[in-house]
């Protein structure tokens, strides 16, 4: 059996937006009930990599409250476990804080750690996939290093500034290129790797030798064009929550049941952190259509085509319509909220009616009061 | 030295044969409730609230899955270096093998977990009774009134006194009558099943008992009067709260229905005493485009697209566009069909349920749908 290592490199991703001021994508709030990094998280949980760890760019404490003994991912919990690894003498210094010095500086990782492969995943690109027919693949056909890219047919508009996956009739890659949305159909990499933990070892070695400041996804667009480096395909859901914009399209969309079945289906299990909170509680006036509604609010008023997170309040006669509102805010009473995003703890008391663009929400800051 | 030290114990061996097919499989303490609780969430949360760090829960009706549910404790966080619970099945000894024959026999048998856990107090607790009661302050009460043995109660009608440990007490609380199920009640003061006991005390009545052949080896029938007969310092602490023995479908319904009552005190919404359980591994809870929701409890997994009204409903049950459910408790991983209609009813887990399971008036008796 091959022994596989996940990483969730945190390095690259983008930010979206006033939601991650004090937080990275990673353990923004996602659907009322996640944060991002539980569907990585979940997808080597549910592919039987136990042994996982998270590379740390920033936000050091958001991911620890999120995370907290990582048992929710794990299987064993002693031969299995998550790590936090932080890049803490370069986690300030420009140009120094990438994943290739966290590995390096943190390089007691890879050597103590048993695993032929690593598997390396992005927080922000959301997909759901069994890594183990393709690990078995990667293993058999000994390809190293190995890519995972996705046909998109609407990169005008989407993965803007992701890399562009450039492989040959044989499968293998060529370049790395940026998606400037010129074109609408090409293959975009998912900035997921599956790399034999040896060669990863070299790799760093190699991007350490040639500059300071080259990252992974630099190594890998440099070597791809003397090494062989495999790609495979992947299909059915996948979103880049890469802008505050499209957080909440992204996020809205999936009240559509449809698309929501495509993320979610009952063999594959999202684990996430419990809060212990009861369940969601509807009043006797109660209006609530096409929404997700997380464990621990209370909703007396209308609420439609939303996501609310855990243990929001929405009292008599409010009217909310395309929000997403986070954890533990409060919406007072007949006020209307519409194309509103509210981070966790705010209190919309004197503002009656706040509306803001379907393309471009009205962002409400954590524990404001409006 | 004193210690100090209070360990817990839940008696959750009971089959609870008034539940009926809910129990065919499962034991009582482990059964459904709140949408997203299982009735022992709540001694074992109330034990984590108050402090307590040692808890042994008792079980023996279908051991296994209850056993499976209470594990190390971890759901309730009596799992740390310094907390532990454990499971206490009957099991075989060098004096052979028995069942638990009566509530201070299962306490008996387990005298040596006791000893092991340098208990100073013992805490008796039932698993199948909703409440929340911070207990560290019935132990303060019972060291205040240096009592060997303190019952709490509360003040029930007559009419349901018949069915309680019914018991009279001088005006500093000490108890001088005890009769269990009365069929004249003398007093409206009721035990709820909760008892703290010095140990050594408790020790020595289980020995006791446990040599005497006429004995039911019960707490109420046997082990209280027993005391009260020697003259030992019985009080009663008196519990003002919500609580509830959900002991036959129409008081696990009416507890359920509780909850949408903003007049009953049961607040499971409050953050600082939180009724812990196991999580489930959900989606989010859905309301679908057409759906309608009023006056209810829905947890987590739910994917509504009918009409739900008055309702508790748990993780993973599915209601139909074109179903109606109202006055009614659903069970996890149950889906109600286009065209249902439920009221008045608890619907067990794991259904697909189709068609009319209504009462005709409200006054009716509640339906059981279960297999």
């Amino acid at each position: 059996m091959t022994k596989v290592i996940g990483l969730l490199n945190l390095h690259n991703s983008p930010k979206l937006g006033e939601l991650n001021i004090t937080r990275s994508v990673s353990s923004t709030s996602f659907l009322g009930r996640y944060a991002f990094m539980d569907f990585p998280l979940s997808n080597f949980s549910n592919s039987g990599i136990d042994k996982q760890a998270v590379l740390v760019e920033n936000h050091l404490r958001s991911i620890i409250q999120h995370v907290g003994s990582g048992h929710a991912w794990n299987e064993n919990t002693k031969i299995g476990g998550l790590t936090l690894l932080y890049d803490e003498p370069f986690a300030n210094t420009k140009g120094y804080n990438h994943d290739v010095n966290n590995l390096l500086e943190n390089s007691w990782y890879l050597k103590g750690t048993v695993g032929d492969v690593v598997v390396i995943v992005p927080p922000h690109i959301i997909y759901h996939i069994d890594f183990r027919p393709l690990i078995e693949d990667h293993v058999k056909n000994h390809h190293r290093i190995s890519v995972l890219y996705h046909k998109l047919d609407n990169a005008k508009s989407t993965f803007i500034g992701e890399d562009i996956a450039n492989i040959d009739e044989r499968g293998f890659l060529r370049d790395l290129s940026k998606n400037q949305g010129i074109e609408d159909d090409l293959n975009i990499s998912m900035e997921t790797y599956i790399i034999d933990k040896e060669v990863l070892k070299g790799i760093l070695q190699v991007a350490h030798k040639t500059s300071s400041f080259i990252n992974l996804r630099d190594t890998i667009k440099m070597l791809c064009k003397d090494m062989p480096i495999y790609t495979y395909e992947h299909k059915g859901y996948i979103r880049c929550f890469d802008t505050i914009e499209n957080y909440f399209k992204y996020s809205l969309e999936l009240l559509n049941y449809d698309t929501f079945s495509e993320l979610f289906n009952a063999n594959w299990d999202v684990y996430t952190k419990t809060y212990d909170t009861p369940p969601a509680k509807y009043g006797a006036d109660s209006d609530v259509t096409s929404s997700f509604i997380a464990n621990g609010c209370i909703v007396k008023g209308k609420v439609k085509n939303s996501i609310l997170a855990r243990d929001v309040i929405i009292e008599e006669g409010a009217d909310v319509e395309n929000c997403v509102i986070l954890s533990g805010s409060y919406i007072s009473e007949n006020t209307h909220l519409e194309n509103v995003v509210c981070d966790k703890e705010a209190r919309i008391l004197h503002e009656k009616d706040l509306v803001g663009e379907s393309g471009k929400p009205q962002f409400i800051r954590r524990g404001d009061i409006v | 030295m004193s210690s100090g030290k209070i360990v817990a114990m839940i008696l959750a061996g009971g089959k609870g044969t008034r539940l009926k097919s809910l129990t065919k499989k499962l034991a009582k303490p482990a059964v459904f409730f709140g949408g997203k609780y299982r009735i022992i969430d709540f001694p074992l949360s109330n034990c984590a609230n108050s402090g307590i760090d040692t808890v042994g829960v008792l079980t023996q009706y279908e051991s296994v899955a209850l056993n499976t549910y209470i594990s190390n404790g971890s759901n309730w966080g009596i799992d740390g270096n310094k907390s532990v619970t454990t499971n206490l099945p009957p099991r075989q000894t060098e004096e052979g093998a028995n069942w638990y024959m009566g509530t201070a026999d299962a306490i008996y048998h387990n005298i040596d977990f006791l000893d092991r856990s340098n208990a100073e107090y013992v805490l008796i607790l039932s698993g199948d009774h909703i409440y929340k009661m911070d207990y560290s302050k019935l132990l303060e009460y019972h060291k205040e009134k240096d009592a060997s043995l303190t019952v709490a109660c509360l003040n029930v009608s007559l009419v349901e006194a018949k069915r309680f440990g019914i018991m009279k007490a001088d005006e500093d609380g000490r108890i001088v009558s005890f009769t269990e199920k009365p069929k004249k009640p003398e007093s409206t003061l009721a035990s709820m099943g909760v008892y703290i006991f010095d140990y050594k005390t408790l020790r020595n009545e289980l020995i006791k008992d446990h040599k005497n052949a006429e004995s039911s080896h019960d707490f109420g029938n046997n082990i209280i009067p027993q005391m009260l007969g020697e003259h030992k310092r019985v009080f009663a602490y008196p519990f003002a709260g919500y609580w509830k023995d959900v002991g036959t479908i129409d008081s696990l319904w009416e507890a359920n229905m509780d909850l949408l009552d903003a007049n009953v005190s049961l607040d499971i919404y409050d953050n600082e005493f939180k009724i812990l359980s196991a999580d489930t591994r959900s989606t989010p809870q859905y309301i679908g485009p057409e759906a309608e929701v009023k006056d209810s409890i829905i947890n987590q997994g739910a994917l509504i697209c009918g009409k739900v009204q008055h309702s508790i409903i748990f993780n993973e049950v599915t209601i139909e566009k074109g179903a109606f459910v109202e006055d009614s408790v659903v069970m996890p991983n149950t889906t109600i069909k286009a065209g249902a209609h439920i009221k008045k009813a608890i619907v067990g887990p794991k259904l697909i349920v189709e068609g009319e399971h209504a009462v005709k008036k409200a006054s009716d008796k509640v339906l059981l749908v279960n297999n």
